[in-house]
């Protein structure tokens, strides 16, 4: 890898990350041709092994490198087989140091956005942002407690609104802030700011938050995190989980509003958890809520048919919502259909087609579709870059009520996350 | 497969323990949400669905407010509940919600454009129109509001002011429903033929004393009229002020005997000692300089009471010395507090303005005929807040809807009114140096359905006409139902600082009803 390194020819000008990423591109390609020779599983296991070696910060180590050299290296993280990753990624992929782990996730993008307005005009506008930047840290006291707090930066002024802190800087808050005890294996209670069950499924079986969060979240029906109690418990042999939240209902970025607290109740659950089929989940969670000063009804239904494999990640989620924001009585559909594939390790694709129905009860019809189509590679362990597109489409009248709604966008992102 | 790690580091395994005593509370957390979900539901279960929107949208706005200014939002709510127009001018946030949110079919249309964002009044209803005096002395009617202005879809302006001008005919001509569909139908196509002409390269009309719409319409003629009278008595100074030892002052106390919540009251010292580097700062925001000398400050006092959206809202009038010693050029200039349009965000880049006094210094000087149409105003810092400053005149007069009585009453007058603003309107979506390419994209999506724009928002108008005065009732239970602070629980700690509630001030007592009537006599 350093003589390749080093016999790697190329303009002065080409900066040192870019000729180590290149070279790590080759030997990923030696690699990925070398796995394909070899029987499938001996291969992608050797295939995993090599790839961490690979994988290592810089210097990049020798494929010659001592056996206890290897075993240094960080391994290459794949997604969990048979279950959704965590919600919040920072700080979940070091065993750290006495039981305290902290880490960072950070997604930084340059977005070209095209705005039409459907007569004929478009208008674009193009920036730099980082949509997510999370700080982490979490700790075990002992095999019956364990504490996290995650911290996110968001601009101070929502909405365009130009009065925020100093301008409108980026300010943190907390994301999740919890205690959490786990009286035996298979149960873990947590309270505080916790991430709730379904959002953070639908993230989760995707694993692509870095190109777009959850129909859910996006569509204003569900919040990833709220301020309650928690309660998951394990089902035995693999089967899956079942869980219940009781929380305040308004989400972890306001405060309570009324008396009425929100439950949400979710089962996920595996029905061949021995086989082939583990990563084969059917979802469902439904959530009885409050909203906003008056108490206005916040019913969602929520079901889902999930593959959560390694390689291959699938779901198709299904919401309809009694009460949205401050209406109790509007009712609104988001549907979401979407698959994520590791064809090579380092490489990831991304599709994901969303129905967002803003009004079932009135018309005229009340809907933006949006579809996404991403292409990401795996530069290094922590480091990943994706390219994104999409596309948003919105009926007449969703068009009159969300100025901006149809529109598309090429999107170039990178993510970091230990 | 088997050595690959998974994403996340999962709690290493443990010898499983017998916990029983933790478990059982803890698996009946999972039974819970179920029955905190049947409580949830059972609340609220028998009140009208869009008494509690109207509560919630208006809580949601205002939540700040509520939660840091209580008394002030108290007789906001209750000016608000006082007469459907009111309430009207209170609840822009009810009409957003109604155009955006999807929970009702009003923002349906087939005239909908998403670009360009036009610059926008963002509360365009007729009171939020009147006379403004030019550095040249010439009064010309001109929009007078902009604390809601932004750059915004142009349908958003067209039918908040198509629905207010149906509110405004129905309320003062009630049962007058062909009347105020005339009214309507005047004003839209007042705006569609304004707008056509401003596409074709045609300069922008000035609404002045000459003018047509001024000449040809009672509504009009009468702010004119009594604007005239106002200026040469200087009936400002003589409401707001009184003679010291030849030095003028502000009273203090109440001095409207019609608005028992009208009151001036002295300023925090500190908040006193802070005035001239504000009016300073201001000077430097102006169209033109002001006269070596004419803006020494004289006095300045909190004033509470005055309208309604902005009730809440810090208000100080400020005395400057004029051109002369003589106290009868003297000059007051309000300071509001300025906040967000409320409308910005739609999609990226989402803003167009640096700050709030940049906002409304844009909008108002593209918006007007002149740059200079009102040379006092422009904007300013003040106590770490951003402000306006505007002339306060009483020959700047206000289209009111209580005064569309007798011969400014009636369909034709209104129409001619609605026609006039509807040109003005064109005018505003229509300014700066984008405005005729704005024009001609508006122009052509009305284009293709003439008639069909006109007709679809007379519809629209009236249907949202009905719509605000049937809310303005629930309003009213509402208020009774969840008291003033529409449902956002108190909290100790929204409680201001020494200092800022000292600025803030508490609304004035209001007297009882009999020494109210005493007053008024």
């Amino acid at each position: 890898m350093k003589n390749a390194c080093i016999s790697f020819r190329q303009p002065r000008a080409r900066t040192r990350f870019v000729r180590h990423a290149v070279a790590l591109a080759r030997a990923g390609l030696w690699q990925w041709l070398l796995a394909w020779t070899l029987p499938a599983n001996a291969a992608r296991a050797d295939f995993a092994i090599a790839q961490s070696r690979m994988l290592t910060p810089t210097p990049a180590p020798s494929l010659n490198a001592s056996s206890a050299s290897i075993a240094a290296q960080p391994a290459l993280s794949l997604p969990p087989l048979g279950r959704a990753a965590p919600p919040t990624e920072a700080a979940t992929r070091s065993q750290g140091i006495g039981g305290v782990r902290a880490g960072l996730e950070v997604f930084s993008e340059y977005a070209l956005r095209w705005t039409s307005n459907g007569q004929g005009n478009v208008e674009w506008f193009h920036t730099f942002d980082v949509p997510r930047v999370h700080g982490a840290i979490e700790g075990n006291y002992s095999d019956l407690v364990r504490g996290r707090v995650v911290i996110e930066a968001v601009r101070s002024a929502s909405e365009g609104a130009l009065m925020g802190v100093a301008g409108d800087s980026l300010v943190f808050r907390a994301r999740e802030a919890f205690g959490a005890v786990r009286p035996f294996e298979a149960l873990e209670v947590s309270a505080g700011v916790v991430p709730t069950l379904t959002v953070p499924e639908a993230d989760g079986t995707w694993m692509m938050r870095v190109v777009a969060p959850s129909a859910l979240e996006a569509s204003g029906l569900g919040a990833p995190a709220d301020l309650g109690v928690k309660a998951r418990l394990e089902l035995p042999r693999g089967y899956g989980w079942l869980g219940g939240v009781v929380a305040n209902g308004e989400g972890y970025a306001s405060r309570e509003f009324n008396r009425g607290k929100t439950a949400e109740g979710a089962v996920e659950l595996h029905p061949a958890p021995n086989g082939a089929l583990l990563p084969l989940g059917l979802f469902a969670s439904y959530v009885a809520g409050s909203a906003g000063t008056v108490s206005a009804r916040a019913d969602r239904w929520t079901s889902g048919l999930v593959w959560q494999g390694q390689a291959v990640r699938a779901g198709a989620f299904f919401t309809y919502a009694w009460g949205v924001r401050q209406s109790g009585t509007q009712q609104a559909i988001a549907a979401s259909a979407l698959v994520r594939v590791e064809p090579w390790v380092r490489v990831i694709g991304a599709a994901r087609v969303d129905v967002h129905v803003r009004d079932v009860t009135t018309g005229p019809a009340d809907a933006v579709t949006t579809a996404w189509l991403s292409a990401g590679y795996r530069l290094a362990e922590p480091l990943e870059v994706y390219v994104a597109g999409s596309r948003a489409v919105p009926t007449a009248r969703a068009a009159a009520e969300v100025p901006g709604a149809e529109a598309a966008t090429l999107r170039v992102m990178g993510r970091v996350v230990f | 497969m088997g050595t690959r790690t998974a994403a996340s580091t999962s709690s290493p395994r443990r010898k499983p323990r017998r916990r029983s005593f933790v478990a059982i509370p803890a698996l009946t957390l999972l039974v819970a949400p179920w029955a905190a979900s049947l409580l949830a539901c059972a609340e609220g279960s028998t009140v009208d669905a869009r008494e509690v929107e109207i509560a919630a949208v208006i809580a949601a706005a205002d939540e700040s407010l509520i939660r840091s200014r209580p008394a002030l939002i108290d007789v906001k709510y209750r000016r608000m509940a006082e007469t459907p127009y009111n309430f009207l001018r209170g609840s822009i946030a009810l009409f957003r919600n109604d155009m955006r949110s999807g929970s009702t079919a009003f923002g349906a249309s087939r005239f909908a454009l998403a670009t360009p964002l036009v610059p926008s009044l963002g509360d365009p209803h007729l009171e939020n129109f009147g006379l403004l005096r030019a550095a040249d002395g010439s009064l010309a009617l001109e929009p007078n509001d902009f604390d809601a202005a932004d750059r915004a879809p142009y349908l958003w302006d067209v039918r908040r002011f198509a629905s207010a001008l149906a509110a405004a005919s129905l309320i003062s001509t009630p049962n007058d429903r062909d009347g105020a569909r005339r009214v309507v139908t005047a004003a839209m196509k007042g705006y569609v033929s304004a707008l056509h002409r401003r596409a074709k390269g045609v300069a922008p009309e000035r609404f002045s004393r000459q003018s047509d719409s001024a000449t040809q319409n009672a509504v009009v003629q009468d702010l004119f009229t009594r604007a005239d009278r106002d200026a040469k008595q200087r009936l400002e100074l003589a409401e707001y002020t009184e003679l010291r030892d030849g030095v003028r002052m502000f009273r203090r106390g109440r001095f409207d005997p019609e608005d028992p919540e009208s009151v001036l009251a002295p300023l925090p010292d500190r908040a006193r000692q802070l005035i001239p580097q504000a009016v300073h700062q201001w000077q430097r925001s102006l169209a033109l300089p002001l006269p070596e000398g004419a803006a020494e400050v004289l006095d300045a006092v909190r004033e509470f009471g005055g309208g309604v959206a902005s009730l809440a809202r810090i208000r100080v009038l400020i005395l400057l010395r004029g051109e002369s010693d003589s106290p009868d050029d003297d000059v007051i200039v309000q300071l509001k507090e300025l906040v967000d349009s409320g409308i910005a965000g739609l999609f990226p880049p989402g803003v167009y303005h640096g700050s709030p006094g940049q906002r409304v210094i844009a909008t108002s000087r593209a918006a007007w005929s002149r740059p200079d149409a009102e040379p006092f105003w422009g904007a300013t810092m003040w106590m770490g807040l951003p402000c306006q400053i505007r002339r306060e005149a009483a020959d700047q007069k206000s289209v009111r809807v209580a005064r569309l009585t007798g011969d400014r009453a009636g369909a034709d007058v209104l129409s001619r009114l609605g026609e006039t603003l509807g040109a003005l309107l064109a005018r505003v979506h229509a300014a700066g140096s984008d405005g005729p390419a704005h024009a001609q994209t508006i122009a052509r999506v009305i284009a293709n359905e003439p008639d069909g724009f006109v007709d679809e928002q007379v519809q629209f108008a009236l249907s949202y006409a009905d719509q605000t005065l049937a809310d303005h009732a629930r309003f009213v239970r509402a208020l009774a139902r969840y008291g003033s602070r529409l449902g956002i629980p108190y909290d100790s700690a929204d409680a201001p600082g020494d200092d800022f509630a000292a600025l803030i001030g508490s609304a004035p007592a209001v007297p009882a009803k009999a020494a109210r009537d005493k007053v008024n006599q």
